[in-house]
């Protein structure tokens, strides 16, 4: 299976337009496989709806990451 | 001295006599409160009667930095005020960044806590230990620059740091802010109002004395590991700052749009990062030995910019904006944007330049015009009713002469500045149903149906609605971030943003006593530090040995207190509640179909009071009081 990742905001630099990620069961797995910056949280959607980290991927689905900064987005990032 | 970069010394001042007094707490108050809001609510609770009219000479105003401020601690240049609020009748505590606090520290005091009510305008000036109570006629009614240069030229010192009220103050607007530095406002619960009721115009502060930390060599090592880090770890901050978020959330269906009722702004690339920065933009500011620099600066003298596509502005050529009060952050886009279907960016920053200069909190009162907004387009306000202005959605115009009618309180701006909630009931009809806040305080500007825990957060603070003593869901979604900060002290992993289990008020309690603890010692909160790293800059500052849990017992010893405060000013579970138009679904949008239920908000929020050791109707319990060593704390007068 593949899916197709489509980054918004500051992450549209990180990740190019129409990304194909293969064998992604779940988001979590997705974004695990995309090596994103420390200091970024992130709204995830599936084919435009919310989704989380354990939901799970169909063949075909495309995953949006909206990364939250800012906004008084407190909490959003802590030293590792 | 036994707390480090502490005074030992709480200045009090009365400004219907003019008595000046110091009180010198014992350590005990210093090493359980920290300062900020814990010590408001103590203070609120020790020298107020029950039940005290919010404008009357009984309430306080307290201007309380932490154990942080002076020691150039990185993110330590803010301070809280606090008082009873006069738009809900609850806990006031808002803070503030810029240099005041510092220069005040510096003064040789920990607080200020003016009492009473002067017959005529005063401001109160603080040089070192010296304290006067000065004339303010002159200063009353004027612009927020010109009260802080005038106050600078009488007392010929251009280093003096001033925190005031403005014009909205002085008219007992109940939205009202207290300014400090021009461009930084404790924003919210209607504080300006508290000092315009006591004619206290300003305080004014120069301090030359130099705190001293107990062990400056260990709280080095955090600032270089901050100076090192902030680039890579802050990055949304010093790149974009605030407005950096608005265009994605409002993809996420999370942009509050005209009052809260749709789940798409169709105008929010006109009033995003991306269009402030190619047209009026022109700098970022900062505050008190911060490397971050977030704040934006705008400037506009009334021309086009044509390389922005998104940039329009219906009231060109009418409108400049003066960079000495800053520019629009998240919330003020929000608020005086996409909540009144306003799209023109102009328009928004010269409502928040209007905010400053005048002393106004943007977010109560953008709230409030998009409630009288769909009140007008719902037939509920009439001509008759509002002396013919009758605001429409998107009107950059409408909203604009809504702010100045609010700040002047003139013609309907003298009900529209009692806020939204005595408004409802004064238009009655039905009008309560159409309003979006917990308390009588307006929501800020963040989606409780995208993050529930923050709703349920917005139902529980004691100040009514709040975002900054919250938590995001949505920095808990994935691993890193906030799971990392909370994992010192609680294990879990990625949680839905829509979760309000177990699981998830457990780290909401964690979280949110953390972040009153950064409103008591007090550090900003749009800093990348750990629990770990804070109870270390504490002990390195005070001299005695604070864990991860020991701070997190500071936050919830405010808002052990608060709640006893809330409490006896007659506020039961019952106020503990959601607008339920942030309750139901959207009907399309990514969030089409999420709600919150009666029954999950219920669930979650006895979660919470069990955590908090509270009984099933939200009243701490003795046992928990004295766990907390709050006991003796209160029954000392």
């Amino acid at each position: 299976m593949s899916i197709t990742v489509e980054a918004g905001g500051s992450l549209k630099a990180r990740i190019v337009p129409h990304l194909t990620l293969k064998d992604v069961p779940t988001v979590g797995q997705a974004i695990e496989r995309l090596r994103l910056p420390p200091d970024v949280a992130l709204i995830m959607l599936v084919n435009g709806r919310i989704a989380h980290w354990t939901t799970e991927l169909q063949d075909g689905d495309v995953l949006q990451l909206l990364p939250t900064i800012g906004g008084g987005a407190i909490s959003i990032t802590t030293a590792r | 001295m036994s707390v480090g970069s502490t005074w030992g010394k709480i200045l009090h001042v009365n400004v219907t006599d003019g008595k000046v007094w110091v009180e010198t707490p014992p350590d005990e108050l210093y090493l359980k409160l920290v300062g900020g809001r814990a010590l408001e609510a103590y203070l609120l609770l020790r020298d107020t009667p029950a039940k005290a009219d919010p404008l009357g000479p009984d309430n306080l105003v307290i201007f309380a930095p932490g154990v942080f401020q002076g020691t150039n601690l990185p993110g330590a240049g803010r301070h809280s005020v606090g008082g009873k609020s006069p738009l809900t009748g609850a806990l006031g505590s808002a803070e503030a960044g810029g240099w005041w606090a510092h220069e005040f520290k510096r003064t040789g005091y920990d607080a200020l806590v003016v009492h009473g009510q002067a017959r005529s305008p005063v401001y109160i000036s603080i040089k070192d230990e010296a304290v006067e109570i000065r004339p303010a006629d002159h200063l009353w009614g004027q612009e927020v620059v010109e009260v802080e240069a005038a106050i600078r030229a009488e007392l010929g010192d251009e280093k003096i740091r001033v925190a005031q009220c403005g014009l909205a103050g002085e008219n007992l607007v109940l939205m009202a802010n207290v300014i400090n530095d021009a461009s930084r406002a404790a924003g919210r619960n209607g504080l300006g109002a508290v000092m315009g009721s006591k004619k206290l115009k300003a305080v004014a502060v120069r301090g030359n004395r130099n705190v001293q930390v107990a062990d400056r060599k260990r709280l080095t090592g955090l600032a270089k590991w901050l100076g090192d880090n902030y680039q890579t770890l802050a990055k949304w901050a010093w790149e974009r700052g605030t407005p950096g978020g608005l265009t994605v959330l409002n993809r996420a269906s999370a942009l509050p749009t005209r009052n809260f009722q749709d789940p798409d702004f169709p105008g929010a690339e006109s009033i995003g990062w991306e269009t402030l920065h190619t047209s009026i933009l022109i700098g970022r500011d900062t505050c008190q030995a911060c490397p971050i620099e977030c704040k934006q600066v705008v400037s506009y003298d009334g021309q086009d910019y044509p390389d922005s596509p998104a940039f329009k502005t219906q009231v060109k050529g009418k409108a400049t904006l003066n960079k000495v009060y800053g520019g629009p952050e998240y919330e003020t886009l929000g608020s005086f944007g996409s909540t009144c279907g306003v799209d023109d960016i102009v328009a928004v920053s010269k409502a928040n330049e209007w905010s400053a200069a005048w002393g106004l909190d943007p977010i109560s009162t953008g709230m409030t015009i998009g409630y009288v907004m769909e009140c007008v387009e719902r037939g509920l306000l009439t001509a008759e009713m509002t002396g013919g202005f009758l605001p429409q959605w998107g009107s950059s115009a409408d909203m604009l002469e809504a702010v100045d009618m609010i700040a002047h309180r003139r013609g309907f701006g003298d009900k529209m500045a009692l806020g939204s909630k005595r408004l409802a009931r004064w238009i009655g009809d039905g009008a309560e149903q159409y309003l979006v806040e917990v308390k009588g305080q307006e929501l800020p500007m963040h989606e409780p149906r995208l993050k529930a825990a923050l709703g349920v957060g917005y139902a529980v603070a004691p100040v009514g609605a709040d975002h900054m003593m919250n938590i995001h869901d949505t920095g808990y979604a994935a691993p890193g971030g906030g799971l990392d900060r909370v994992n010192a002290v609680y294990q879990v992993g990625p949680l839905p943003p829509s979760a309000l289990s177990a699981e998830k008020m457990t780290l909401f309690y964690h979280e949110v006593n953390w972040q009153h603890f950064q409103d008591c010692a007090i550090s900003c909160m749009f800093y990348p530090y750990n629990y770990v790293q804070l109870a270390e800059a504490l002990s390195a500052m005070t001299g005695h040995e604070y864990t991860p849990l020991d701070i997190l017992a500071v936050g919830e010893r405010a808002q052990q207190l608060a709640r006893l405060f809330i409490l006896r000013e007659g506020f039961t579970e019952q106020d503990d509640r959601l607008p339920k138009r942030v309750m139901q679904a959207f009907k399309s949008g990514p969030l089409a179909g999420v709600e919150i239920t009666d029954e999950a908000l219920h669930n979650a929020r006895q979660t919470w009071y069990g955590l908090m050791g509270w009984t099933p109707e939200g009243v701490p319990t003795q046992e928990r009081l004295a766990k907390l060593g709050l006991t003796e704390l209160l029954e000392t007068k």
